[in-house]
């Protein structure tokens, strides 16, 4: 079993951190949005446009991270409810974008923060980064922890965002 | 005291929760043309010195300065602006440190139009005390 924070995860501790990411996740996108996502027990291959981002945490000289793909299709018409025709313009499309992304996952990053600190770790999270990039298999990255999401109102239920967390357990 | 007066400074370094909130704000009954927006602590003390906004609405993680070392400052400077204090930390001892330090409210992220309501209320009426 790999360390993580010099702390050794049980099954417990990652059946825990699956269901924080999950009900995060969720409640988010509701609570921003009034968007309703659900958890999806299948895999997919994103192949449109999408964005990445880590949220990284430390303790120490130790570091982990979650990491999310988020669609960018799905983003677009979130965008449409808050942002207006004049500030979606095409040369800001992706900046909004992965602000936006980093939001998300500041705050979703954060509730994982307050879930591994519930088991006496005193970590930190870095300010979330995020990118724009084209093809990403999430089944080819081996994540312990993983969570796929479909949008309830979005393209029949598609997934349109992956999360995952490698060197747990 | 009236919603549609009062003057609002958002801080907040992403743009999503800077139009978020103002949409909810607006939904509260305050005015959209009396909310202005700002990206950076600096940018937003500048404004805060030259200008007399009654709440600022302020998140506390900012990679320029924090929101709480901008409130320290406009205190040192006797402005009398409210301040509403956003974050996605909701430790329980960070909020105690926050309101013992003499902010008016404390709102966790993600913000709802319920907490909006709740909160600016009770900043409403705290501002109102004040003032007595």
């Amino acid at each position: 079993m790999n360390a993580f924070f010099n702390f050794e995860p049980n099954q417990e501790f990652i059946q825990g951190l699956h269901d924080t990411i999950t009900v995060s996740t969720i409640e988010t996108f509701d609570q921003i949005f009034g968007h309703k996502l659900s958890f999806s027990a299948g895999n997919s291959v994103y192949e449109t446009d999408i964005i990445t981002a880590n949220a990284e945490f430390w303790e120490g000289f130790e570091t982990f991270s979650i990491f999310f793909i988020f669609e960018k299709t799905m983003l677009l018409s979130l965008m449409g409810s808050i942002y207006n025709d004049k500030t979606l313009t095409p040369d800001k499309i992706d900046e909004l974008c992965k602000d936006m992304v980093c939001e998300l996952v500041n705050i979703i990053g954060n509730k994982i923060k307050v879930f591994i600190n519930q088991h006496g770790l005193r970590s930190s999270m870095e300010i979330p980064t995020a990118d724009i990039t084209a093809m990403i298999d999430p089944a080819q990255m081996h994540h312990t922890v993983h969570a796929n999401f479909c949008s309830s109102d979005i393209d029949n239920k598609k997934n349109v965002i992956y999360v995952g967390s490698k060197d747990i357990a | 005291m009236p919603r549609d007066d009062n003057t609002i400074l958002i801080v907040d370094d992403h743009s999503l929760s800077r139009k978020l909130l103002t949409i909810q704000l607006t939904n509260f009954g305050f005015s959209a043309d009396k909310i202005l927006e700002c990206h950076g602590s600096h940018e937003a003390l500048e404004k805060l010195e030259r200008n007399n906004f009654d709440i600022a609405i302020v998140d506390w993680d900012m990679p320029d300065m924090s929101g709480l070392e901008l409130f320290e400052h406009c205190k040192a400077s006797q402005i009398n602006t409210a301040f509403v204090m956003v974050s996605a930390e909701a430790q329980p001892e960070r909020i105690l440190h926050a309101i013992s330090s003499g902010i008016a409210s404390y709102i966790t992220k993600p913000v709802s139009q319920s907490d909006i309501n709740e909160k600016m209320t009770k900043v409403l009426e705290w501002m109102a005390a004040r003032t007595q």
